[in-house]
């Protein structure tokens, strides 16, 4: 059993250190992903807008701020919106990674924005599977809209 | 009139009969020189300041003398491997482009992901992938632990999300045992899932080639035309420039500047260094004659126009293929001989049963 432990250990050990999101201080003009200008860029609010009145999706740049970077591989964004809410951003194809230094800049972002729901069930499941307590849980009433971006590249610009 | 033709032929013969003496002999000799150790072998074509080593009998895997205490993490990662639940439709698993019976690739220029989505290159075998530093064509990955969140989390791939996969395989009862026994507990995340999935593939392994064989001694494995081909492999034709070591790969980037190829920055994409573009990992040549089509894009069904390539060089390209010249008795096909010899049909595989 302690061999077996040890050698997980070191497999482990070795997983952890190498799954670490890029370095680097993602400073103006640093890019990710496919090369991109800033140039046309809608302000996030804009495509959020137009998301919640019924349009399907977009495929546009967006200047927005990120909030938060995953901080295992750099592999999810989250962007701050007006209303204190976040859209989520993941990369196409699974291509790229941010650190996690780009937290609090403004970037431009090149990709396909689209609102997804998640149903109240689907909630209610999530939460239990969290182990959350069944107040919270039954205070789930309401699905949840979130903007979701498949980004193609992006540009830090401030 | 009669009298010159039978001198023609004649002579003819006598030709034929020197020149094949002569070959056999080229051969004999080769064959006495590379039947010692590989230490006095000639000296290899080898570039100024490219790090590299000599070829080798096929490397076990390192988890070889740990597979027992591993067994059940490497149980555990065989079954997610096969599983296509873990995709978003339920339909592709990671064997679905890593297939065991075709040396662990799927045969395809590039691979159809989700909903019949083309992805942009072409799948690599996961065979002896425990030695490569970088995985990826690109290279943007530093383990397979890491690579193995790419397939199942691109929307073009396996189109999962991993919180979603987590939640999905505590849902499928017959999944606890295996973690338990994996982990010690029956906690399913996705490090968890990545790890076995690693781990199971750090055991794929090539099986050993005629190559291997002659290294190991039997020193008729090869015959004169692979000989040759393994001479050639070594100087004139350059290829231990990039394809070097036991397993035949440098574990390095390099242009290859394909005349057929659409526009993939490779490695730059990830360094963003202006020299890294268009650069590609150093395949393994291990089995290379059973995963075809080749080349990072899967645009060469024929290893005959591979070769040619490398022969006539390509422009712009890594100043390691600026080409070679082969003497008169040389010949391409050798060199396609020794390729042959240094692949080998995969090991058998089982295809492990899926928990419900």
């Amino acid at each position: 059993m302690k061999k077996i432990l040890l050698s997980l250990s070191i497999v482990l050990l070795a997983a952890v250190a190498n799954a670490q999101p890029p370095a680097g201080d993602a400073k103006p003009g640093d890019w990710y992903g496919e090369k991109i200008s800033a140039d046309g860029a809608v302000a996030i609010t804009d495509v959020a807008a137009k998301l919640a009145a019924g349009t399907e999706s977009m495929d546009t740049k967006m200047k927005a701020k990120i909030v938060e970077v995953c901080p295992n591989k750099g592999c999810w964004l989250k962007l701050e919106l007006s209303n204190g809410e976040t859209a989520m951003v993941k990369m196409k194809d699974y291509g790229f990674f941010l650190p996690v230094a780009a937290v609090g800049k403004t970037v431009v972002i090149d990709g396909e924005a689209k609102m997804k729901t998640t149903s109240v069930a689907e909630l209610k499941h999530y939460a239990e599977d969290a182990k959350k307590s069944k107040e919270e849980i039954a205070a789930i009433t309401k699905p949840l809209k979130e903007v979701k971006i498949m980004a193609k590249g992006i540009v830090v610009v401030e | 009139m009669r009298k010159w033709g039978i001198i023609i032929s004649l002579l003819a013969t006598v030709i034929a009969l020197v020149s094949f003496t002569a070959n056999d002999s080229e051969a004999d000799s080769l064959r006495k020189i590379y039947s010692q150790s590989p230490d006095k072998w000639p000296k290899p074509f080898i570039d100024a300041g490219v790090d590299w080593k000599e070829l080798g009998i096929l490397p076990e895997s390192p988890l070889e003398s740990q597979k027992d205490s591993l067994k059940h993490i490497i149980e555990l990662g065989k079954v997610l491997f096969f599983d296509e639940r873990l995709s978003g439709s339920g339909k592709i698993s990671c064997a679905s482009c890593h297939q065991p019976e075709l040396n662990w690739t799927d045969g395809k220029e590039k691979s159809i992901g989700h909903e019949g989505a083309l992805n942009k290159r072409n799948s690599p075998t996961i065979q002896n992938s425990w030695f490569y530093k970088k995985l990826f064509w690109d290279g943007r990955s530093n383990s397979l632990e890491d690579q193995a969140f790419a397939p199942i989390n691109s929307e073009s791939e396996m189109h999962s999300e991993m919180p979603e996969l987590s939640r999905k395989l505590r849902q499928i009862k017959g999944y606890t045992p295996l973690f338990e026994a994996a982990f010690g507990d029956a906690s399913i995340n996705p490090h968890r899932i990545t790890e076995a999935i690693a781990v199971f593939e750090r055991t794929i392994v090539s099986r050993k080639s005629k190559f291997d064989e002659f290294l190991s001694g039997n020193k008729r494995a090869l015959n004169n035309d692979e000989l040759k081909g393994l001479h050639l492999f070594r100087t004139k034709a350059r290829c231990m420039n990039c394809h070097n070591g036991p397993l035949f790969s440098d574990n390095q980037f390099h242009k290859t500047n394909l005349p057929f190829t659409d526009n993939d920055d490779g490695l730059y994409k990830v360094t963003h260094i202006e020299d890294d573009k268009g650069k590609f990992k150093t395949p393994s040549l291990r089995d290379v004659m059973n995963t075809a089509p080749w080349m990072h894009d899967g645009s060469i069904k024929d290893m005959t126009i591979v070769l040619e390539l490398y022969r006539k060089g390509t422009p712009a390209a890594d100043r390691l293929l600026k080409g070679f010249h082969l003497g008169r008795k040389e010949n391409l096909s050798h060199l396609l001989a020794f390729l042959k010899a240094i692949s080998s049909p995969p090991i058998e595989f089982k295809k492990p049963v899926l928990p419900q």
